[in-house]
């Protein structure tokens, strides 16, 4: 019985002490962007936010990711066009629905590629997506640099038109961000 | 064997311990100014607040390919995002208009603009605004709509204004009927932009939208000149130059016109 015991209390401590590896670790706001791609036949239109705010759980030591959440302000997105932005806005309610968050579920390595897979919930929907992502680690630092696309119908947002003409219903992003460890 | 448990048991104590405080340490020194407090990370250079969630049962749960290297089983901590419901709410209403909206806009739309002064719309609110974007959606669309026709007349008043010039006298009457079409519809046009809402977002940039409106001070300018030097060939002793004043106007503002539409789509 006491070795059961000393078993549990072994493995307790041994579960415990792989815990203390791991730390949460909050972007670094001048290295962290957002930008997405969308196609109309005219043009494509490219816009960015540089007001994400991310945070990870990381082993820096055995350079392992094991969480990740992140949230962006929709109305940060500039593609140079304000006027366009705004109708962006509009599209998705950004007055209901201001920010765009992700929280993982699962996290997958190989090398230096990570699949993260979680909860984006955008236009007050949310849908499980994977990014695909690579990461730079270096002695006091880990760049993120990830992409993933999502569809506008799946979440509920109407295509926006110019001149009548709507824009493809494939919504493109990537995604930078470092974190210093 | 008491003995070796309550070693254990310390140890294992001691390594909980002596990691809260490492990652107490190591968070708040990061570039963030992040701290721990109340078990939130309190991260000042975002304005949100990150609530912590140590052995969160949902990221336990999640499942592994048999061939990545990634940290399967390993209890982890999670990070959600928590609203600060009563400062979102003031940014949020502060931000339901841009602050560089124009006289015009600031005066039929404003928080005190003469729409809600006079009770066409209610006061300003969230909800409120989001009809008054939905409406200056229908009219910037009906806008775009009114550009494609107004162009179309335009093009059949300066081919009918061409064929009057070049001798045809009795399609003169068809000239004139399409410049009151042209007028109506380019009013209606211009009015729809005008009148409309103003937009969520509005930075200080030159832009295509920029280009837009810039062209439309010409075409406007086109527009009431065309006309006025139409009504000079009337009375005129010296038509053949008044003529090809008004020709020469009749073109350029449509060829301004065109080109407003065309910017737009880069």
């Amino acid at each position: 019985m006491k070795k059961t015991i000393a078993a549990v209390v072994m493995v307790i401590g041994f579960c415990t002490c792989t815990l203390a590896q791991y730390k949460n670790v909050p972007s670094l706001k001048d290295e962290t962007s957002m930008t997405y791609y969308l196609v109309h036949p005219l043009h494509e239109i490219e816009s960015t936010s540089k007001d994400v705010s991310s945070v990870i759980s990381v082993d820096a030591a055995a350079k392992k990711i094991n969480a990740v959440s992140a949230t962006v302000d929709v109305m940060t997105f500039n593609s140079g066009n304000s006027n366009r932005d705004s109708h962006a806005m509009e599209v998705i309610d950004a007055i209901s629905f201001p920010e765009a968050s992700f929280t993982s579920t699962s996290v997958s390595s190989r090398n230096d590629s990570v699949w993260v897979t979680g909860k984006l919930t955008f236009h007050g929907v949310t849908r499980e997506i994977t990014m695909n992502s690579q990461t730079q680690w270096s002695a006091h630092k880990v760049t993120i640099h990830a992409g993933f696309s999502i569809s506008l119908t799946a979440f509920q947002i109407e295509r926006p038109a110019l001149l009548l003409v709507p824009v493809h219903d494939d919504l493109r992003f990537s995604l930078t961000t470092a974190y210093a460890l | 064997m008491n003995n070796y448990l309550k070693i254990l048991t310390g140890f294992v104590f001691l390594v909980v311990m002596t990691e809260a405080g490492r990652v107490h340490a190591q968070t708040s020194d990061t570039r963030m100014q992040s701290q721990f407090s109340d078990g939130q990370l309190h991260t000042q250079a975002s304005d949100i607040h990150m609530q912590t969630q140590p052995f969160d049962s949902q990221i336990l749960a999640q499942t592994f390919d048999g061939e990545t290297d990634s940290t399967v089983g390993a209890p982890v901590q999670s990070v959600v995002f928590q609203e600060d419901s009563a400062a979102r709410a003031a940014a949020a209403h502060a931000r339901l208009l841009p602050k560089n909206i124009s006289f015009g806009e600031r005066l039929m739309w404003g928080d005190n603009g003469i729409m809600r002064g006079i009770g066409i719309v209610p006061a300003l609110t969230p909800e409120e605004r989001k009809f008054e974007l939905s409406l200056r959606r229908t009219m910037l669309t009906t806008h775009q709509i009114g550009g494609f026709v107004s162009l179309g007349l335009m093009m059949a008043t300066a081919y009918y204004g061409q064929q009057v010039l070049n001798g045809h006298r009795d399609l003169l009457p068809t000239h004139k009927a399409f410049i009151s079409a042209t007028i109506v519809s380019y009013t209606a046009t211009g009015l729809l932009s005008v009148l409309s809402p103003p937009p969520l977002i509005r930075r200080d940039e030159n832009s295509t939208t920029t280009l837009h409106k810039t062209l439309a001070w010409v075409h406007v300018a086109g527009m009431i000149l065309t006309p006025i030097i139409g009504g000079m060939l009337r009375h005129s002793q010296n038509y053949d130059q008044i003529a090809r004043f008004h020709q020469i106007s009749g073109y350029v503002t449509t060829a301004t016109f065109a080109a407003s539409m065309i910017v737009v789509t880069f």
